[in-house]
């Protein structure tokens, strides 16, 4: 008894060395606010008001039936679905191609992660500017009229202009994990591949793509939760106009919460965000996982 | 042979221009910025400008007071972010590697947790203005949101499990290390890959933050550089008329303001691009054992 006794203190002073500090911290920063959080939506709180009234699950209904949050969930939908495709595709793409042995493997890759080096700000600047002067000025000397207004004063152009840029940011980003995963694939099994005359493509789909599932399982996973959060390019880039019509989710409980003071209301507003983020990456997690095991 | 050659001379020509297209709006912020103000008004821009012009670097070397503050709060921030950040992600992934502590998976279920569900914004925003008072201090910029990733514990406590030997932890505690030794002394200093890579992810996460200063900072004295380019780029015209914030001058017309513009992005890219290189020879290795095995 005495020793299982030791030996669990043992065991805790392992964590409470090196973990406690930190998840002192961590649980500061995450948990009490995912608490405090989830009080505040049960009341009708502005920020600054001291008497604060409990309006039951009032906020949580308005979330439902307020239609610009209900159209914002949508255009997010489709904006993160379109930036996790492509992003993924050309992550991946660029991963094949750099590990290939081609020369100068690693100019490349620094080149197609140096998008991801750039700061929300200044490459929703960057970009502002290419959309509303450069890409009209040779949409103009060219002669092509849906290049020759900036495409950010247009509803639908604005959201793609939002999932190019996203795509353009994070393929490189994605590339780095895809490399990892390319690089673990035994050569053995390449070589074996193409002597038994499998063509590129057949290799890159019978093996490469079922060796790397791991990292395809990450990727997804980390682009499905960083378009449905993405929040300050939407800022940046467009802050939801022209119209509102970009507002992204994110984008829309900031809105809410700060702009129009409505506490309660952002923050139910954010746990339905969360919630829906999790179902959808804890199913694809899921469902890869299943894929992996039945390889 | 001679085929894939070929086939490798035009991959290398595909990739040369994609890298290329990649790169392109950068390389146009920069020629911008080097172009003269008259010329971009009348030639608007072009890869090749016919003038060029180091007005705008000049205009904000005279004008520098406020631009060198806010580059040496964003350099603090990094620094000092990035070094405790990484002390604390360590810390809290060195646990969850080492099998001899029992409750590693429990610990490392919530981390994970973390990655889905955050208290948000609000609550946030309440806790650390009202209980912890950062609002308009140099902590504001520091503590909140980038102190632990959970993906980067997850990369190091992988990369702890994944190419550390057991036996080597053994050995080091037959000779008596402690646990702290054995961190210090066996784990930190194999781990340097993936040190390297959280530290770059991090690094680039406090210098391109503008969100916290967004929410918790009114005060110039506390301006990131990327808070006040945000300041200056979306209200220039309100920047302006004020005189007390004279970046751009009072009320002179004319100014270098959309190639200043362009020079305060380059600036405000430059630090990372000086360093990036370097690290970023770790960066695929430290992913590799980090996130793909285990």
């Amino acid at each position: 008894m005495a020793k299982d006794f030791g030996k669990k203190i043992k065991n805790i002073g392992i964590f409470a060395g090196f973990g406690l500090p930190a998840t002192v911290i961590w649980a500061s920063v995450v948990l009490i606010p995912f608490i405090y959080g989830i009080w505040i939506t049960f009341t009708d709180w502005n920020g600054l008001a001291i008497d604060i009234n409990y309006v039951g699950v009032k906020n949580y209904l308005e979330v439902f039936t307020d239609s610009t949050f209900v159209t914002a969930f949508f255009k997010t939908v489709i904006y993160a679905f379109f930036t996790v495709l492509a992003s993924n595709l050309v992550g991946f793409l660029l991963a094949l191609a750099v590990t290939s042995g081609i020369k100068g493997q690693s100019f490349f890759r620094t080149g197609f992660f140096t998008p991801n080096i750039i700061g929300g700000i200044i490459l929703g600047y960057i970009w502002n500017f290419i959309f509303s002067y450069a890409l009209t000025t040779f949409g103009k000397s060219i002669g092509v009229e849906w290049m020759s207004t900036s495409w950010l004063t247009h509803p639908t152009r604005a959201l793609i202009a939002l999932i190019i840029v996203s795509s353009w940011q994070m393929s490189g980003y994605l590339m780095v994990i895809y490399i990892a995963g390319l690089t673990n694939v035994p050569k053995e099994l390449l070589e074996a591949a193409y002597v038994d005359g499998a063509s590129g493509f057949q290799v890159v789909r019978r093996v490469k793509l079922p060796l790397i599932k791991n990292s395809t399982a990450i990727c997804i996973f980390l682009s499905i939760s960083r378009t449905f959060m993405s929040f300050d390019m939407n800022l940046s880039l467009t802050a939801g106009g022209p119209y509102k019509s970009t507002e992204l989710i994110a984008y829309k409980i900031y809105q809410t919460a700060f702009t129009s003071m409505e506490f309660g209301k952002g923050q139910a507003q954010a746990i339905v965000l969360f919630v829906i983020v999790a179902v959808i990456s804890l199913l694809q997690v899921y469902f890869t996982r299943k894929g992996v095991d039945e390889q | 042979m001679t085929e894939s050659k070929a086939f490798n001379r035009v991959s290398t020509v595909i990739l040369t221009i994609l890298v290329v297209l990649a790169m392109l709006p950068i390389v146009l912020i920069v020629v911008a910025s080097f172009t003269a103000e008259t010329t971009l008004i009348r030639d608007g821009y072009r890869f090749m400008p016919k003038e060029l012009s180091l007005d705008a670097y000049y205009y904000m070397l005279k004008q520098g007071k406020i631009i060198l503050r806010s580059y040496g709060v964003s350099f603090l921030v990094t620094f000092g972010g990035t070094a405790v950040s990484v002390l604390l992600t360590t810390m809290l992934a060195y646990p969850m590697a080492r099998k001899a502590f029992k409750y590693r998976n429990l610990l490392a279920f919530f981390v994970f947790f973390t990655m889905l569900f955050n208290g948000g914004i609000v609550p946030s925003y309440i806790m650390w203005t009202r209980f912890f008072h950062i609002k308009d201090t140099i902590w504001a910029l520091m503590i909140p949101n980038y102190l632990v990733s959970a993906f980067n514990v997850i990369l190091v406590k992988n990369y702890f499990q994944n190419s550390i030997p057991d036996s080597l932890i053994e050995a080091a505690q037959l000779d008596g290390a402690s646990e702290f030794q054995i961190f210090v002394k066996v784990m930190l200093p194999l781990a340097v890959p993936t040190v390297a890579t959280i530290s770059l992810f991090t690094g680039i996460a406090y210098w391109n933050d503008w969100t916290n200063g967004l929410y918790y900072v009114n005060n110039e004295k506390f301006y990131s550089i990327q808070q006040l380019l945000m300041k200056i780029m979306s209200n220039i015209q309100a920047l302006r008329s004020n005189s007390n914030a004279s970046l751009l001058g009072t009320g002179a017309v004319d100014l270098p303001s959309t190639s200043v513009r362009m020079a305060m992005a380059v600036i405000g890219i430059l630090p990372i691009v000086i360093i990036y290189p370097f690290v970023q020879k770790y960066l695929v290795k430290g992913v590799i054992v980090g996130a793909v095995k285990g």
